[in-house]
């Protein structure tokens, strides 16, 4: 085993911090901003930011019905997070489980499994999204079940592939030797030593999960209508983009912040724990 | 434009601000309207509506050329004209069909396809049609037309919403007299019933409406000012200008007319700019000035019509009166007119408008009083207000209606917001499980006979009679009926003005505003009329 680097790089703590922020704004928000994400105020519409004149009552302006910009991209942040982060372990419980059987057992089990990621690629995700919001109906338990069986597929590949390349190492042959039960081989013995790959993937999956979320919540997919996020705030600012581009600006700017805080953290937390990957 | 907030203030202001500025590129239709006499309907409105003039159009009448192409919000499903309930389809409607009357742009009822139309007696109209008018394929307008096309709307098979307004029940028998003259005998007194020809009984050519081989709903062949081309469907209905059109209508103002399907409005403003689309209807309010900075038009007519929100009265807790008063308490009107309107609209005490029979300027709207909404909702059993679920179908009322939702969630009513299909809205209206709050909108509503026969009147629906609302009311029902049959038309006017008297102290619906449209005008569009019924037909009558 290679020597662990001992810190986190400079981009993964600028990551950390961004994270850190948004976490602690989705969390503690709405004790620091006494404002109703809900509230309207049709004569106070459009109400432009601080840095396009407008005034501290609502430093991020006011959308097309008069709610208060800030409170709801907080309110957002939320959903957004909760989802990324429930939605990724979703998904790797799912891939890494299937990852896992197919590497270690190999054969059929593993071609089956092979065909079942393949035929998972070929399906977009939207289609996914569609279907299962017909059935389901919108809500978050629809968001996440789209979210999981479209996502496991990044960590079964390569769990599949670690699992696979340590099939023949020396100290699986000897658990296999003193007749270690298949489940207990998987789980204790397999498992642990690919902790460092499954970290890497999901560390970068949270980001991807947040954007798919924006995505769906924008095509009106998922969420239902009075469900603030931050691909339906998006959504809602289209038709004002020009009258009004921070309706559409800010919680854009929200997605894009949030992806990149996550993506940083999670090449910082690759190159912590896989330096040979540097 | 720093002060964003002064731009959507108040309604009246923002009139004034209009008015003030003596050079405008917005054209105002607010014409002082010189009502004719017609057939002695009420004029439409303060105004009536008037010939549009671009900057950039020239007059050149008989000289026809080029494509004027017009952005619609949505698609109508069939061209059959029984069957099309929108404005969208509509417009295409009687663009390629001519009625026996119409509306003119002051709002009364004028003599069209008919040289004339008089009720001999109560149970009468002679109609004299007019002579040398043939189809676009090649047929004699004639008696034998006026039979097909309303044997047309009263067949089962079409299977019409508005069936029971041309059959047996109202109509008892077809004369012709001579080519040139039909005689209307009628089960009993409809004074309703000229309103109604104007909106739905287009003539059909009848050699080609009783031809099996025919298809009405995507081939349509009538006397309009546009002859029909091809549809490609969710695209575009292309028409061609019938040369030599001259009925009142007006003269098509572009060889020919591309009619496309854009449920955006960005989309359509954007293809306004781009000089991709002459004429669009429903500018978002919000983009106004983003129109006239681009060098385009933005027109605001009034429309005779009335946005109201349904309310399925036969389902609780809606059929409690206190809660439908209490619901139309809670809504601020004059806010959501000012901010999402632009200030164009009053708010309505019923469903009727201005230049309407039964409207009453008397007669006060519901004041926006969100304790007495509460209240109201205490009286009727529920302190702590309820769940219910408010649909709409066009995305260009969904700012309106996620505002309302706003609204009535302020004293507890928690209303969950749906977009619906246009198609699924249409097909739900009776379904007491679907959502029991509906946003609609109504036109036309020189005569409020359609609205209240399919909106107040008691449910019956094998007659097709009373199903958007489920509503009973027999004080209402009752003045429903005496001024269907009273053919006094001061008598009848009084009726409907004591039913809007009934329909507001008891509300059959959450009552909005009274309609206006906003047209978006390409530099290059020629010299267009609109019309009260928002009908869009690229013609231009001489004034």
């Amino acid at each position: 085993m290679p020597k662990r680097a001992g810190r986190l790089p400079l981009s993964g703590m600028v990551g950390l911090v961004i994270v850190g922020v948004l976490a602690i704004g989705a969390l503690l928000g709405p004790l620091l901003l006494d404002v109703d994400p809900a509230r309207q105020d049709l004569r106070g519409r459009l109400a432009p930011p601080i840095w396009a004149g407008g005034t501290g009552a609502h430093p991020f302006g006011t959308d097309g019905l008069g709610h208060d910009v800030l409170a709801r991209v907080i309110a957002g942040a939320r959903i957004s997070l909760l989802i990324g982060v429930v939605a990724t372990l979703a998904a790797g419980v799912i891939g890494v489980t299937l990852g896992l059987i197919a590497g270690a057992t190999g054969g059929l089990v593993d071609r089956i499994a092979t065909w079942i990621v393949d035929v998972q690629m070929a399906v977009p995700f939207v289609v996914v999204g569609i279907a299962l919001t017909a059935a389901l109906g919108n809500g978050v338990r629809t968001v996440l079940l789209t979210l999981a069986l479209t996502g496991w597929v990044g960590y079964a590949r390569i769990v599949r592939l670690q699992a696979i390349a340590l099939r023949r190492a020396p100290f699986v042959e000897a658990a296999r030797a003193v007749g270690v039960s298949p489940a207990r081989l998987l789980g204790r013995h397999l498992l642990p030593n690919l902790t460092a790959p499954i970290t890497v993937v999901a560390s970068q999956q949270v980001a991807a999960m947040i954007l798919y979320e924006a995505a769906l919540s924008y095509l009106g997919l998922g969420m239902p209508s009075s469900t603030i996020t931050w691909g339906g705030m998006v959504a809602n600012g289209q038709e004002l983009l020009m009258a009004a581009p921070w309706v559409s600006a800010v919680p854009g700017a929200a997605i894009a912040l949030a992806v990149l805080g996550f993506n940083l953290l999670g090449d910082g937390v690759r190159d912590l724990l896989d330096p040979e990957a540097r | 434009m720093t002060t964003r907030a002064n731009r959507f203030g108040p309604g009246e202001e923002r009139m004034v601000d209009e008015l003030e500025r003596p050079v405008s590129r917005r054209t105002i239709l607010r014409l002082a309207g010189a009502g004719g006499l017609g057939l002695a309907l009420p004029t439409l409105g303060p105004g009536g509506v008037g010939l549009v003039m671009p900057a950039g159009a020239q007059g050149t009448p008989g000289v026809l050329d080029g494509t004027i192409t017009i952005d619609l919000p949505d698609e109508p499903k069939t061209l059959d004209p029984a069957l099309v309930y929108d404005a969208n389809g509509w417009s295409i409607v009687h663009a390629v069909y001519d009625a026996l009357v119409q509306y003119a742009p002051d709002g009364t009822l004028e003599p069209l396809l008919a040289e004339s139309l008089t009720a001999t007696d109560p149970l009468t109209y002679e109609i004299k049609l007019r002579q040398g008018v043939t189809f676009h394929n090649g047929e004699p307008f004639d008696a034998r037309s006026v039979a097909v096309s309303v044997a047309h709307l009263a067949d089962p098979a079409v299977d019409s919403q508005v069936k029971s307004f041309f059959d047996e029940t109202t109509i008892a028998g077809i004369e012709e007299i001579d080519p040139h003259t039909v005689r209307l005998h009628l089960a009993q007194p409809a004074p309703w019933l000229p309103a109604q020809m104007a909106a739905w009984l287009v003539m059909l050519p009848p050699g080609y409406a009783t031809d099996s081989g025919s298809d009405l709903a995507a081939q349509p062949v009538g006397t309009g000012p546009f002859r029909f081309v091809t549809w490609q469907r969710g695209q575009q209905v292309e028409l061609e200008a019938n040369e030599g059109y001259a009925l009142p209508k007006g003269r098509p103002i572009a060889a020919r007319a591309v009619y496309r399907f854009v449920p955006e409005g960005s989309t359509r403003v954007a293809d306004l700019l781009a000089g991709t689309a002459d004429l669009v209807r429903a500018v978002p309010v919000d983009q106004i000035s983003a129109v006239e900075e681009g060098g385009a038009q933005v027109a605001i007519s009034p429309v005779s019509g009335s946005a109201w929100v349904r309310i399925a009265t036969d389902v609780a807790p809606f059929s409690d009166p206190r809660v439908r008063q209490a619901l139309n308490h809670a809504v601020d009107v004059d806010a959501i007119v000012a901010a999402l309107l632009g200030g164009n609209g009053t708010r309505l005490a019923n469903f009727f408008v201005e230049g309407g029979l039964g409207f009453d300027p008397a007669l006060s709207a519901y004041a926006y009083d969100p304790d007495r909404a509460t209240a109201l909702l205490q009286e009727a059993g529920y302190p702590d207000g309820f769940e219910t679920t408010l649909e709409y179908a066009s995305a260009e009322h969904a700012a309106v209606v996620e505002a309302i939702a706003g609204q009535l969630g302020e004293v507890g009513v928690r209303v969950t917001v749906q977009a619906v299909e246009t198609a699924r809205f249409n097909e739900t209206w009776t379904d007491v499980a679907a959502a029991p709050l509906r946003f609609a909108t109504w036109r036309p509503l020189f005569d409020p006979y359609t609205l209240l026969n399919l909106v107040v009147a008691a449910p019956d629906f094998a007659k097709g009679q009373g199903f958007l609302s489920r509503h009973t009311n027999p004080a209402a029902q009752a003045l429903i009926d005496a001024a269907a049959i009273e053919t006094d038309p001061a008598k009848r006017a009084e009726t409907y003005r004591q039913l809007g008297q009934v329909l507001r102290d008891e509300p059959a619906a959450i009552y909005l505003y009274g309609l206006t449209a906003r047209y978006g005008l390409g530099p290059d569009l020629p010299a267009w009329t609109p019309r009260p019924d928002e009908y869009i037909i690229p013609t231009a009558r001489d004034q």
